[in-house]
């Protein structure tokens, strides 16, 4: 029962601000919502999905090939290399692209470097990668945020029993055929777990998209109000923000549901 | 929630001390700049005075504390700011002699609700190396797609900006200064990013040619920023200052500003504190310390201004404050309609 009264406690703690925000949502004060849909509002929108695409599919990719490889084969470090590749999580984003942009960045080392070897000097003289852009932003969450699909992959990979693997590879499956047809459908759950970890950091970080100057549905949020100082329409963007990370959180669930069924056949 | 510890913080904070003389403060204004005037105020007065530096979102906090707050002042740059406090309804009048003749009438609000502190101009910084001498004499040639030079400008949306955009608004109308603010925008050397300075180090390092910066930050980055960034020295004798517009309207000019808080708890020492600020004192260091145009007449302005900057003698825009105040809602959005920067 003592636990029944804390856990609604806390549920309340977390309820009541979200309530409170939407109802500023629904009755702002001086309501922008209009300006807000003919001009940003679309744009944070389709920033921010384009952000989720873009740090969903390598980071998917980087995972369960580090995971499969890991798990899979035997190669010199291999041990070093499980746990290694979980480091990343320990790194805020924010952080990498602090050090990424001091690195790359018009007037650091590696383009002043350039500048000697190449007699190039002014920005129209040649071209280089824009580090604060959509493009910079997905690869430092990609870096740092793919070892959550890496983690459940790992594990998913290596629950599977062997068997069905060495029956398509005795049915004349090769390698590749027998990962795509077999492994990797049964871990399919998982890495949708992942994935969708991968999305709910991807739309709530504020850090590194302030740094780019990459407009999404946070900065969004944040540049309503307090630059144009109206708390209603900052609601409005972040009642909006809940609603995609709830749909995420749906699409969790229902991976996990799957997942158990799974685990439950085997 | 922010608001609500920040207040408790402050009450305890206060507690502490309630025996004694004090006042407190909530300041968008930096430590470095504040501190050494407040510990002289207190030096002078015996009135102990407790500061919250806060970055962002005061008028958030004031409602929110309501008439729990302890703050009795509020410091802050930009007159949309000070507006903003008076139209939440968290000011309240001063009667005040002395803040009546040290600042002069276009700088006072009509209702005794702020006073303006110091003044300082958005100008251009241009690449003296790059930019001919008298290439350059008004923002409006900042929207020209023939302009040939790239621009340095930090984020849109900040307050200095916004300012900036309303007296274009004033200036050129909302649509003028829409077409002047997307033209701006395509003559952008890169991103809006960084602060003030950050801007003149993208005209150093080549990425820009020109700069939009506050006068102020010229003194900062020539000192050396008072030996933490010896860097920026280089910086600043890069470039030439140009006060725009000199030919017609005049340079346009930011405030900072001082203000009474409904609720203030220590009203006569806040009074006693504003009128100080706007003495002889407060307004020698200001001028000094972070070279801005102190608003009492007859206050000189640092060596520094007075060698580069003209003294402060310089054409500036006469458009009231109240109007710059007023056109900020529209400056902000029109830098998300044209999505500037990007
Ligand atoms: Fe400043």
């Amino acid at each position: 029962m003592p636990w029944v009264v804390t856990t609604w406690g806390i549920s309340l703690l977390v309820v009541l601000p979200v309530g409170m925000v939407v109802l500023q949502a629904i009755f702002p004060e001086d309501n922008i919502w209009t300006h807000l849909v003919a001009t940003t509002l679309p744009r944070y929108l389709s920033s921010s999905i384009l952000l989720m695409v873009g740090v969903a599919v390598p980071s998917a990719i980087l995972g369960v090939a580090n995971a499969w490889l890991v798990t899979h084969y035997h190669f010199p470090a291999r041990r070093i290399f499980q746990w290694a590749l979980l480091l990343p999580f320990a790194f805020p984003t924010y952080l990498l692209a602090y050090l990424y942009t001091d690195l790359l960045e018009y007037a650091g080392p590696l383009q002043t470097l350039l500048w000697q070897w190449f007699e190039w000097r002014l920005k129209s003289d040649y071209w280089f990668p824009e580090i604060r852009s959509h493009g910079g932003v997905m690869t430092m969450f990609t870096l740092t945020l793919y070892p959550y699909v890496y983690l459940l992959a790992c594990a998913s990979f290596l629950e599977q029993s062997d068997q069905p693997r060495n029956l398509s590879r005795l049915l004349g499956c090769g390698v590749w055929r027998s990962f795509f047809r077999v492994s990797l459908p049964a871990a399919r759950p998982a890495i949708a777990v992942g994935v969708s970890l991968v999305l709910m950091e991807t739309l709530n970080d504020f850090g590194t998209v302030d740094y780019f100057s990459v407009e999404t549905m946070t900065t969004g949020i944040f540049d309503t109000w307090l630059n144009r100082n109206n708390v209603g329409g900052a609601a409005q963007i972040a009642t909006l923000l809940m609603g995609m990370v709830l749909l995420l959180v749906a699409i969790e669930q229902i991976s996990r549901r799957h997942q158990r069924q799974y685990q439950q056949c085997k | 929630m922010v608001g609500f510890i920040a207040g408790v913080v402050g009450l305890a904070a206060a507690g502490v001390v309630s025996a004694a003389e004090e006042v407190n403060i909530y300041s968008y204004r930096q430590p470095h700049l504040v501190e050494p005037m407040l510990d002289m105020f207190t030096v002078e007065t015996g009135i102990k005075v407790n500061t919250v530096y806060v970055k962002k979102g005061m008028v958030e906090r004031l409602k929110a504390e309501g008439k729990n707050s302890p703050a009795d002042l509020a410091l802050t740059v930009d007159v949309s700011r000070l507006v903003a406090l008076k139209r939440a309804g968290l000011l309240q009048t001063v009667n005040s002699i002395q803040l009546d003749e040290n600042i002069p009438q276009n700088l006072r609000d009509p209702d005794g609700n702020w006073f303006v502190l110091t003044q300082r101009a958005r100008v251009i910084m241009a690449a003296r190396e790059r930019v001919p001498e008298g290439a350059l004499t008004s923002y409006e040639q900042l929207s020209d797609p023939d302009l040939g030079y790239k621009i340095c400008m930090r984020k849109g949306n900040h307050a200095y900006n916004i300012s900036q955009i309303s007296s274009m608004v004033s200036a050129l109308g909302r649509e003028g200064a829409k077409k002047w603010l997307e033209g701006v925008g395509k003559n952008l050397g890169r991103k809006p990013q960084g602060n003030d300075r950050a801007q003149v180090g993208g005209v150093y390092s080549g990425e820009c040619d020109l700069a939009i910066v506050n006068t102020y930050y010229f003194g900062k980055m020539f000192t050396g920023n008072g030996g933490k960034n010896p860097e920026q020295i280089a910086w600043a004798k890069g470039v030439r200052v140009i006060f725009p517009n000199q030919g017609d309207r005049g340079a346009h000019i930011n405030v900072s500003g001082v203000t009474l808080l409904k609720h203030a708890p220590n009203r006569a020492n806040a009074i006693r504190l504003m009128e100080w600020l706007s003495g002889d004192m407060a307004q020698y260091m200001y001028a000094h310390e972070n070279h801005e145009f102190p608003v009492k007449i007859g206050v000189p302005t640092s060596p520094l201004v007075t060698k580069y900057l003209s003294g402060g003698r310089f054409k500036a825009d006469s458009v009231s404050l109240a109007k710059i105040a007023e056109y900020s809602r529209v400056a902000s959005e029109l830098v998300a309609e044209v999505n500037f920067g990007s």
